[in-house]
């Protein structure tokens, strides 16, 4: 079962991704329709917020959609939203979803739909920040993770290239 | 469609009107427009501070486009630094957010009564009191607007205290690391009583073929990324090209009087990256994350983060002031950022003022007691403190090489070295005949952005540079032919790239796998529906160099201000390559055909039927009046600084 997974401590704050999925999307740059979004808060910030769905085994806003406006797809697992059974002015998943992937749009709240399993934002990521991976599904939700597959040869050749610094900055950051 | 906003700041009045296709077709945007609309905006008598200038921001053609790096737009004006044609481009998320807040260009007109900032949001421009800014530095300016507006991705392009205090080449700041630096613009926002632009929108940016842009996008991020080169400049950004002119016997230091150094071990970008680099940061839309961030411990124990450095500020300070210490040249580099200071200017006017100190020229007495000795922490940022502040030599050059050269006297601006009044870069060329060149006819003064044929330094076959040019290049950068053609191709890519809004780093300017103008017409055609071919899109940039030269030659400019530094015509001091200078009788025989490949008369001004061709005959009718008098003017050069830039002061 594929995930999308984010790795924040390497993006580097180019909002290709928000451009790719607005456009992809909607055919328009408007990146208030990005179904994901990263957000540097101060400028001297060197660290970002990414939002955008994890498709989590457990989803506080499937719990508290009171019209089933939000259905978990029983073959894929990802959560999508049909905005026209959505009440009007209810935004109980945005307040609920504890990563902030839901939002509105233009026309509607969105959130991510993994692109059919093949996500744009993940293609435009030099930096592997997005990268999809494949989990064993057990009974209890998602089990452990394969290697991730490389989109592309690796970056780093013998200690130096690639991203070092940021993979410092990472650890940081989950420490 | 494209907007533009006409601001008359003193009257705090905003207007929207269309900018007209056929505008675009000739001008394309960004730098193209800017240019064109200068110089019907101002004369050869406007003051570059004074209420007449006018400050224009142009976002590029392709700007804020799901395409690869569309990043960028320019502020142009009068320079204050030079006094002649100011212009700058920055990267970051101001550009692409102003376009999505509905405008793509700004007029900015007059002088406002009290300081104020401009609160540009989806087509709606506000007018705000900046006054309580004062004590804040750029990024602070930046993060006070942020929360005032509560808005986190609201983006700010910024003045410091510099362009406050009319520091005459302090920058427009963007984040921490973005600066429109070059030629003073934060002096002229700081003139017209504008502290910060704030932008931010939800608007659309019309896409021609939505199908054709993705296509055309996936190609591109695919041919930059696909490239050989492409690991080593997003890994190290523009501090390449510190390992590359020390490895090749061109670094330049103290303040050019030598091409090498013996301060390298420690001024060497592996070392930035290992201790000092704490992260990367791209610009929208830009797979190559090329600017780095830093983490330093200061002298004082603090623990300070940034952005940058870029070369231009690790060259500048490393081997032309001699400092081979990394944590000073951060906090200078982090100083200018606050402050609002050019970093290419700041470091070439501390080189200057340490070569002046060294020579006797200048001494304590003017320094405020400050000792400016090669490479010392306390003298490069007693420098840049006492210009913000405005005393000591800092009340000197505040205003100016110019002017503080002709306070100083005793010679003083013969050490500074600079094209047209801008100072050249901190590496040293004169052994690169293309790049001389292209230095001595940047057109807003010595400039590695316009026209430096970087291709030059890689010894390409011939059969790859006439691909290329069109005509083949000689490997050897020391050969004097055919590079006029070189410069030529260079200026007229750059032009281009300036006007769409794309970084020069992801063109042919850097890598010959780069985007050229073959992408730059695919990308156009999908995003606007405009059709070039390769030919006219050449002619484009053709005509806004033809259109800067003119600006140039209304300023009183011609062939007498295309020389490069007086210091290239001695030769290096160092290295396998010593001896090498740039011989005045080749190098003169290579501007003449320069202009004549150009469609210019000997003294550098665009012929009548050049003009013509490329539909400039109307801005150029002023010639009709001065062709003559050039050639009187120019029948005897003034000694020494010798330009009108430096006579009108």
């Amino acid at each position: 079962m594929l995930r999308l997974r984010v790795d924040r401590g390497k993006c580097t704050n180019c909002r290709f991704c928000e451009s790719a999925c607005a456009f992809t999307h909607t055919g328009q740059t408007v990146l208030k329709n990005s179904r994901i979004e990263v957000v540097q808060r101060a400028v001297e910030d060197q660290s970002y917020a990414i939002h955008v769905c994890h498709q989590c085994s457990l989803c506080p806003p499937l719990d508290v959609c009171p019209t089933g406006a939000l259905t978990r797809d029983a073959q894929t697992g990802i959560v999508h939203i049909d905005t026209a059974q959505c009440p009007p002015g209810c935004r109980l998943c945005v307040d609920a979803c504890p990563l902030h992937a839901i939002w509105a749009g233009t026309e509607g709240l969105i959130l991510c739909d993994f692109c059919g399993g093949d996500p744009e934002c993940v293609k435009v990521c030099y930096t592997e920040a997005l990268f999809v991976r494949e989990y064993a599904l057990t009974p209890r939700g998602l089990g452990k993770h394969a290697e991730k597959s490389p989109l592309r040869p690796p970056l780093a050749k013998g200690g130096k290239g690639g991203f070092g610094p940021a993979d410092s900055l990472r650890e940081r950051h989950s420490g | 469609m494209r907007r533009m906003a006409v601001i008359d700041l003193a009257a705090r009045t905003a207007e929207a009107r269309d900018v007209p296709e056929d505008l675009r077709r000739r001008f394309l945007g960004g730098r193209g427009i800017n240019t064109h609309l200068l110089f019907h905006a101002v004369n050869e008598w406007t003051d570059p501070l004074g209420p007449d200038n006018v400050l224009f921001l142009g976002a590029g053609l392709l700007t804020g486009l799901p395409w690869v790096g569309g990043t960028r737009c320019n502020f142009t004006a009068k320079s204050p630094e030079t006094g002649h044609l100011g212009d700058s481009a920055a990267g970051g998320h101001f550009a692409a957010e102003l376009r999505f807040a509905g405008f793509d260009h700004l007029v900015l007109k007059g002088r406002a009564g009290r300081p104020v900032y401009l609160w540009i949001h989806d087509g709606e421009i506000e007018f705000r009191d900046a006054a309580h800014l004062e004590p804040l530095n750029s990024a602070e300016t930046q993060n006070a607007i942020k929360a005032e507006l509560g808005d986190v991705k609201v983006q700010v392009a910024a003045i410091g205290p510099a362009g406050r205090r009319l520091v005459r080449w302090a920058c427009i700041m963007h984040g921490v690391g973005d600066a429109w630096g070059r030629t003073g613009m934060g002096a002229v926002m700081g003139s017209k009583n504008l502290w910060a632009i704030a932008v931010r929108g939800n608007g659309a940016i019309p896409v021609a073929d939505p199908a054709r842009m993705m296509q055309v996008t996936e190609a591109h991020f695919a041919q930059i990324t696909g490239t050989k080169g492409f690991l080593a400049t997003s890994n190290y950004g523009t501090l390449i090209r510190l390992n590359n002119t020390r490895t090749q016997g061109y670094e330049g230091g103290f303040n050019h009087q030598q091409n090498m150094t013996e301060l390298s071990a420690e001024l060497d970008s592996d070392v930035f990256l290992d201790k000092y680099e704490s992260g990367k940061a791209s610009c929208f839309n830009c797979p190559t994350h090329c600017r780095h961030q830093h983490e330093v411990t200061l002298r004082d124990g603090k623990v300070k983060r940034g952005g940058g450095p870029e070369y231009y500020g690790a060259g500048g300070w490393g081997s032309q002031c001699g400092c081979s210490d990394w944590p000073t040249i951060l906090e200078a580099w982090d100083y200018c950022n606050e402050m609002g200071l050019d970093t290419g200017s700041a470091t070439a006017y501390t080189a200057w003022l340490m070569e002046l100190y060294e020579k006797g020229i200048i001494t304590e007495a003017d320094t405020n007691g400050l000792p400016l000795k090669w490479g010392d922490h306390d003298a490069i940022l007693g420098v840049l403190r006492q210009t913000v502040e405005r005393r000591g030599i800092g009340a000197l050059v505040a205003d100016g090489w110019m002017s503080a050269a002709r306070r100083i006297g005793r010679d003083a601006h013969r050490f500074f070295d600079h094209v047209k009044g801008l100072t050249i870069e901190c590496d040293d060329v004169r052994g690169h005949r293309a790049q001389v060149l292209g230095l001595a006819t940047a057109s807003r003064g010595a400039d590695h952005l316009r026209s430096r044929f970087t291709l030059e330094e890689f010894s390409l076959p011939e059969k790859v540079t006439e691909k290329l040019v069109g005509v083949p290049i000689p490997a050897d950068a020391l050969s004097y032919t055919n590079k006029e053609h070189a410069c030529i191709w260079t200026e007229d890519v750059c032009a281009l790239a300036d006007s769409l809004g794309i970084c020069k780093f992801l063109t042919k300017w850097l890598s010959v796998g780069l985007l050229g103008v073959g992408e730059f017409r695919d990308a156009i055609e999908a995003a606007t529906g405009m059709r070039f071919s390769v030919e006219e899109l050449m002619r484009v940039g053709d005509r806004i160099t033809n259109m800067e030269r003119l600006f140039l030659a209304r300023e009183g400019m011609s062939r007498k201000d295309d020389a490069p530094p007086e210091k290239f015509t001695q030769p290096w001091t160092h290295g396998p390559r010593a001896g090498t200078r740039v011989e005045p009788e080749p190098f003169e025989a290579l501007l003449d055909r320069y202009y004549a490949t150009r469609g210019w008369d000997r003294q550098g001004i665009p012929r009548e039927e050049t003009l013509r061709a490329l539909g400039l005959e109307k801005e150029g009718a002023f010639l009709a009046d001065r062709r003559d008098v050039h050639f009187v003017w120019n029948a005897a050069p003034a000694e020494g600084v010798g330009t009108h830039a430096a006579a009108q002061g």
